[in-house]
């Protein structure tokens, strides 16, 4: 079932008077429990956590007692999976379900063209940074770590935000430059 | 040297987050893992560093064999799957060329499309890949093929053709 205005608006309210930030917080619930069913393995995470918020929604509206929103639903996230199993499992992938990233094209030439494409779009610090980090293998991995974490005064956990941060960003502009890719072709 | 306060850095916490990713754990841990880590922003980023970490470890075939099968079930879902082609992009353009040819094949990994079965992600890369190279059709692959291919393979046909050379060489003075 979908998700009324009604229970949308209350939901919203719930998580903050202001409209924006209350669209904020439904985007961030939104990725935990998209990554509580990827990690439980579902193929379709990203539709069972819109279920999860759609029956917290409802809950809401119903007047349940909810004191903090995330934990109630991943409770709710929880009974969603118990049943996904069977109904939501079974169906077919579309192209339109696959991230640009993931999809097998002949032309795969594109992906690494967006690739080094977005690489020159980082900053020479974050550009320099993060190929410094991921370079080498085993051994000479760890011992570039090192000397990258003494040369920017950054702590190991430290580098690895950083290094993460930068990571996500290259990632969704990969993303949407494929998609630009797909589109114009 | 700067630190994050408040982010896990122990070896026992990146390990239960491995496992957790893996779900190797009872379902009392599970949640008690979700109740800390889906709730709070700082330890949230914590975990999907430890999914891009475990990510990285599968390309470079570091994984044991019950974690591959694991990792092989649970990674199938077109975002997860799409994060592992980019970190195989990352990592072989970042300059581990070897990765990007190691990948353990996902046998398992067959998907549908509009119905038609299309075979494995990576199998179907790898035999698109090869069909282009025999097609001597695209300069542009066979060069990013060659920039990914590992110093140790460049080293080795490197002295084959310096042999070739050499010999060639010997029977041109020979016949003269």
């Amino acid at each position: 079932m979908g998700l009324t205005q009604e229970a949308l608006d209350k939901l919203l309210a719930k998580l903050d008077q202001d409209r924006d930030v209350a669209g904020q917080k439904y985007e961030l619930i939104r990725c935990r429990l998209v990554k509580f069913f990827e990690v439980r393995g579902c193929l379709f995470a990203e539709d069972l956590a819109d279920e999860a918020i759609n029956r917290t929604a409802r809950r809401i509206l119903e007047g349940a007692a909810v004191p903090d929103v995330l934990p109630y639903s991943i409770g709710v996230a929880r009974l969603v999976f118990k049943e996904s199993k069977d109904k939501f499992e079974r169906r077919v992938f579309r192209p339109e379900d696959w991230p640009a990233m993931a999809i097998p094209t002949p032309d795969r030439d594109h992906k690494f063209e967006c690739f080094e494409t977005c690489l020159e779009l980082l900053t020479p610090e974050d550009r320099e940074m993060i190929i410094t980090y991921y370079r080498g293998e085993r051994g000479t991995k760890i011992r570039n770590r090192k000397q990258l974490a003494d040369r920017t005064g950054l702590g190991e956990n430290a580098l690895r935000i950083r290094t993460h941060r930068i990571r996500v960003r290259l990632a969704q502009c990969v993303e949407s430059c494929l998609n630009q890719v797909n589109y114009t072709h | 040297m700067l630190e994050v306060p408040g982010l896990p850095d122990s070896e026992g916490e990146d390990k239960l987050l491995r496992r957790y990713l893996l779900r190797d754990l009872s379902d009392a841990e599970m949640a008690d893992v979700e109740g800390r880590y889906l709730v709070d922003d700082v330890l949230f980023e914590a975990l999907e560093i430890a999914e891009e970490q475990l990510i990285d470890s599968y390309l470079a075939g570091e994984l044991s064999a019950r974690e591959n099968q694991q990792f092989e079930r649970l990674f199938r879902s077109p975002a997860r799957l799409a994060r592992i082609e980019f970190a195989r992009i990352l990592l072989g353009q970042a300059g581990s060329p070897g990765l990007y040819r190691n990948i353990p094949i996902r046998s398992e990994d067959v998907y549908v499309i509009d119905g038609s079965e299309t075979g494995s992600l990576f199998d179907q890369e790898e035999v698109i890949e090869e069909r282009a190279l025999h097609a001597g059709a695209q300069p542009g692959a066979i060069l990013r093929r060659w920039q990914r291919t590992s110093p140790f393979v460049k080293f080795l046909l490197a002295i084959a053709v310096l042999l070739l050379l050499l010999g060639a060489l010997l029977m041109a003075i020979r016949a003269t």
